[in-house]
């Protein structure tokens, strides 16, 4: 049975890896596996089976076929959402700094007893920005 | 007749779907199942259908579990969820007009004559 984890670990080798290959070999190297107890249970004895298997099986190319165009799909997409996700975190941290800046002027500055509260007008214009990055986000997210 | 792998690899989905409505199968016996039933006229490409029943699992279509062959070892059996029946009923009405739609096409002297 080694021959069967050998022979699909070096198919994957060929490829480029991504996470989700680990799950993928290990499912493959049992559905090949399960193959060759059957094939052994039809009578053939274990080094014929492998054999077998490994012949049917075909190449890699034919594994990946199917959905090879939505792999790069979501390899793109991921990097987006990861991306959108730091914006969104950088956004949030500066926001909240220009705001505490806004708002530290307003208490010892230009002080509320003067020109009242009046660090909540651009700190709304500020949370557009974040707001913005969200949607860009959430957008993201909702697309298949 | 050998029909072309690239033909018919759009409707694998559906094809393995089908076979998992009737009964839970592991791998190799689907594989096995739709050799079976092709006879010679086609043989699917076993990594193209292990790549594709990992996929509808990963799509929810399917789920997995151990369970032991009636006379032998453990298999990992497939079992089709709700969303994947549903799925698979719309496979097979696009099916059934693609299939229209060619024979309209590339068929002479059709109903309309």
């Amino acid at each position: 049975m080694k021959a069967i984890e050998t022979f699909v670990k070096q198919l994957f080798k060929r490829k480029f890896r991504n996470v989700e290959d680990d799950d993928a070999q290990a499912k493959l190297i049992e559905m090949l596996k399960e193959k060759v107890e059957d094939l052994k249970e039809s009578g053939l004895d274990e080094k014929e089976a492998i054999h077998k298997a490994i012949v049917e099986f075909g190449e890699l190319d034919d594994y990946y076929k199917p959905f090879a165009d939505k792999e790069v799909r979501r390899y793109k997409r991921n990097k987006t959402i990861r991306h959108y996700t730091n914006d969104l975190l950088f956004s949030l941290i500066a926001s909240a700094l220009i705001i505490g800046i806004l708002i530290f002027v307003n208490l010892y500055y230009i002080q509320p007893d003067v020109a009242g509260h009046w660090f909540v007008i651009p700190s709304l214009g500020i949370l557009f920005w974040p707001a913005a990055l969200l949607y860009k986000l959430l957008n993201k997210k909702g697309e298949k | 007749m050998q029909i072309s792998s690239d033909i018919i690899r759009g409707h694998l989905d559906g094809i393995i779907l089908k076979l998992l409505i009737e009964k839970d199968c592991y791998g190799y016996e689907i594989a096995a199942l739709i050799k079976a039933q092709s006879a010679d006229t086609f043989t699917i490409k076993e990594a193209t259908l292990y790549a594709v029943v990992q996929r509808l699992e990963k799509r929810e279509m399917i789920t997995s579990y151990i369970g032991t062959k009636s006379k032998g070892g453990q298999r990992r059996y497939y079992k089709i969820t709700t969303f994947g029946k549903a799925y698979f009923k719309e496979k097979l009405d696009e099916w059934k007009t693609l299939k229209t739609l060619m024979a309209q096409l590339m068929e002479d002297d059709n109903e309309s004559n």
